[in-house]
């Protein structure tokens, strides 16, 4: 066994505040978890039609921890279409990121608006 | 215009023989609607589910954040968001998401339910109203 310690920062502070008020959270998490890492690849496909695999459902349990991040720092947007044929995708502008516990129950798929985006993503189950 | 910072961080020192240690920053900027509430999700999984936002009200981008806050494990303690019937993340107690959004680019809202109706969850939406 092994522990994932997750942090999540979100904030919204003035004088750019999207309330009146300030908004500061900070969530710290130990998973336990025996499988996972974070690798980098290039994403060449540029249409939904042509989306590679990114996850495969079935090598993955119920509550797989996902991290997604476009390394790219300008123009190039990844999507990621997580539910086959549903209406939902994960749009990853530069440096953007995801995290979500993921129900493996359909592959998750990815493509982006420029051949040789870059993409770095996790794992942790 | 409005800003929303996040950071998160992933660390491991004994998952694979190299530590890890991932460490991002995000600025989603141009914000003009949004905020954080807490609530109660009242429909259970599987026999209905609850809108939690509307895709019409954000442009394509807006950052969705979840957050079960409970305690309870197991099933009975879950948190799942639904889009066009099916659960997209399903949360366990004390587990969170956080995800930037195709919203009305896509045609679906998102929807809630619980393992056990009254479950609480925190959740937020920070993004630009769409242009009419």
């Amino acid at each position: 066994m092994a522990t994932l310690k997750t942090i999540l920062a979100l904030g919204s502070t003035i004088p750019n505040n999207v309330v009146s008020s300030s908004l500061l959270t900070t969530i710290t998490k130990n998973n336990t978890v025996t499988a996972g890492g974070v690798l980098a690849i290039t994403i060449d496909a540029i249409t939904e039609g042509t989306a590679i695999t990114l996850l495969t459902a079935g090598y993955h349990p119920l509550g797989t921890k996902v991290y997604l991040r476009n390394l790219e720092t300008t123009a190039k947007t990844l999507k990621f279409k997580c539910t086959g044929d549903v209406n939902y995708e994960i749009i990853l502008k530069p440096l953007q990121w995801a995290f979500f516990p993921w129900t493996a129950a359909e592959d998750v798929k990815v493509f982006a608006s420029a051949a040789g985006t870059r993409l770095e993503y996790g794992t942790f189950s | 215009m409005a800003e929303l910072n996040l950071n998160i961080k992933l660390t491991s020192s004994d998952l694979t023989t190299d530590s890890l240690s991932i460490d991002a920053d995000m600025t989603i900027s141009s914000l003009n609607v949004g905020g954080l509430a807490k609530r109660v999700a009242l429909k259970v999984t599987g026999v209905d589910h609850e809108e939690l936002v509307e895709e019409n009200h954000y442009q394509e981008g807006a950052v969705v954040y979840v957050n079960n806050p409970g305690t309870v494990t197991g099933a009975a303690g879950m948190i799942s968001l639904e889009v066009g019937g099916k659960i997209i993340v399903s949360l366990a107690a004390g587990e969170w998401a956080l995800f930037p959004w195709s919203a009305g680019q896509s045609g679906d809202d998102i929807n809630v339910s619980a393992g056990t109706a009254g479950n609480l969850l925190e959740w937020g939406v920070f993004g630009t109203k769409p242009t009419t």
